[in-house]
């Protein structure tokens, strides 16, 4: 079983081969494209299971854990990079924490404009709704600061996780897929002529 | 017999949940509402609804307490005295005249009298007959309350002319003031003898309606539904009244607890509830859960109805006809 980034270097060398060669784009960022398909590829897998079994969890590797502060009851996402492709706002895991002893609940905005006034839910609970790229409390929080759970988008994964072979090979395909014959080699020579 | 064990309303949302591998994000909320409608229904139509205590401090200025919250039914309405429950009976006449809209006159603001209408109020007219010299004669007397509040007396009294040796007629005016609080208004209680000689029907409607008589009544009450108040009548004299009430189903520790024999019922009802009116679920998958939830209603009504031999035996036992040996 391969990590993450020695299938960033496989593909690598199968598109420039011969290390003498400056090509177009750099390391990082083909890294970094590794990276985002393999946060999609786990993304389709999620489809897939749903589709067979019916049901299907969030893959942990993606879930990542920051602490954020409150201020007016909401908490801004804009900078963190979030996996908004799954279903429901399933990004969205936890908040408050493991073991937060408040419970706080997510809900939907239709959701929570209907129900709103309906005595279902225990006294002390603290429902959230996403809107945008934040979360808000409408009755507000316990603390100004809170652990959240969340699918990120791929910066969080350690390039030396090992991933198991199909997602490897998926993965090294869709890179010279996504780069092959697109991305020549940087002219270094002052003849007007491409190398090959 | 009911379990005394209760489970909260949360943990049924949760299995219900975990029964349709539902994402928490997504349906708690709405799992939530159904569970508590479902709880709701099994209590109305099912389960036997908690009985609760409470001792309601009462407004003396309108001899009303307000009703508890979840009031469904009263049990036993009445006062505490000596370490015992008193019952009140029930006066369906009370009306909290608060809620009762004052058309006409408007109350003095300074002691809330209402306004005396002096245009209302008839003279009264009384004819005595006097007699002078073997003749009768009448002598009238009318009295009329004018605006102000004084009673006017007007007199028509025949007399003996001892010059002309004829009867003839004098009148006289007299005016009897009533008594004035320090805002202007009249005050009835005070001036109550001198009205109830002009008018019966108005000395009722101003004056105190205290009588000499004793009176053992404690009081009575009626349940204002609408206004959320209990209505008491003017004999009451303790300051809370003591309550026995039916309660709709209440949240324990700021939580709703479902008895542990109607948890498999009320799991089964969040995930009919789910699929009921989801247009994507096939109609046979939305009768496969309903009935479902039909299966776990009927064993916990079987369950419901289960008594223990052991009682039997016991209730048997205590019978003198019955001889039962071991």
């Amino acid at each position: 079983m391969a990590n993450l980034l020695e299938v960033a270097e496989l593909s690598w060398r199968q598109l420039f081969p011969n290390p003498s060669n400056l090509p177009s784009i750099k390391k990082e960022e083909f890294i970094a494209t590794a990276r985002s398909e393999y946060a999609f590829q786990s993304l389709l897998r999620y489809y897939n299971e749903k589709g067979q079994n019916g049901y299907s969890e969030v893959n942990s590797i993606l879930l990542d854990e920051d602490e954020f502060n409150v201020v007016d009851n909401e908490i801004d996402l804009s900078q963190t990079r979030i996996m908004r492709g799954l279903p429901n706002d399933m990004w969205l895991q936890n908040v408050g924490g493991l073991v937060c002893s408040f419970e706080y609940m997510k809900t939907t905005l239709n959701a929570w404009q209907l129900l709103k006034d309906d005595d279902c839910l225990p006294d002390g609970t603290y429902p959230y709704i996403i809107i945008g790229q934040s979360i808000r409390f409408p009755l507000g929080t316990h603390k100004s600061k809170l652990k959240i759970i969340y699918a990120g988008s791929g910066k969080r994964v350690n390039d030396r996780i090992e991933i198991d072979d199909v997602i490897g090979g998926i993965i090294r395909t869709r890179l010279v897929e996504i780069y092959g014959g697109k991305v020549g080699q940087e002219d270094v020579s002052n003849n007007g002529q491409t190398q090959g | 017999m009911l379990s005394n064990k209760f489970t909260p309303l949360s943990r049924v949302v949760n299995a219900a949940l975990t029964d349709t591998y539902a994402d928490a994000g997504v349906g708690q909320h709405r799992y939530s509402h159904w569970a508590a409608r479902g709880l709701r229904k099994l209590v109305t139509e099912r389960l036997s609804l908690p009985i609760r205590r409470a001792l309601l401090p009462v407004n003396r200025n309108t001899m009303t307490a307000t009703l508890p919250i979840g009031f469904e039914n009263e049990i036993f309405v009445g006062f505490i005295e000596k370490g015992a429950r008193v019952p009140l009976p029930y006066n369906r006449n009370l009306i909290n005249i608060e809620s009762v809209e004052c058309e006409g006159s408007a109350n003095c603001q300074a002691c809330g009298q209402e306004a005396f209408d002096a245009s209302d109020i008839e003279p009264q007219m009384d004819v005595e007959i006097v007699t002078i010299g073997g003749v009768d004669f009448e002598q009238i007397t009318i009295k009329t309350i004018i605006a102000s509040g004084n009673i006017v007396i007007d007199r028509k009294v025949p007399f003996l002319n001892t010059d002309t040796s004829q009867v003839e007629f004098r009148e006289t005016r007299d005016v009897e003031l009533l008594a004035k609080k320090s805002c202007g208004c009249i005050d009835w209680d005070v001036s109550k003898n001198a009205v109830r000689g002009i008018s019966s029907d108005l000395c009722d409607c101003y004056c105190s309606k205290r009588t000499s008589s004793c009176s053992r009544s404690r009081g009575s009450y009626k349940i204002l539904e609408d206004a959320g108040l209990i209505q008491l009548d003017e004999d009451f004299t303790s300051d809370r009244l003591y309550i026995e009430y039916t309660s709709f189903i209440s949240k324990v520790n700021g939580e709703y607890m479902v008895p542990s024999i109607a948890f498999e019922t009320l799991v089964n009802w969040s995930k009919f509830k789910a699929v009921e009116n989801n247009k994507s679920v096939p109609v046979y998958e939305r009768k496969w859960y309903l009935d479902r939830y039909k299966e776990e209603r009927g064993n916990m009504n079987k369950s419901l109805g289960k008594v223990k031999l052991s009682s039997i035996v016991s209730i048997a036992s205590r019978l003198p006809k019955f001889d039962i040996t071991n």
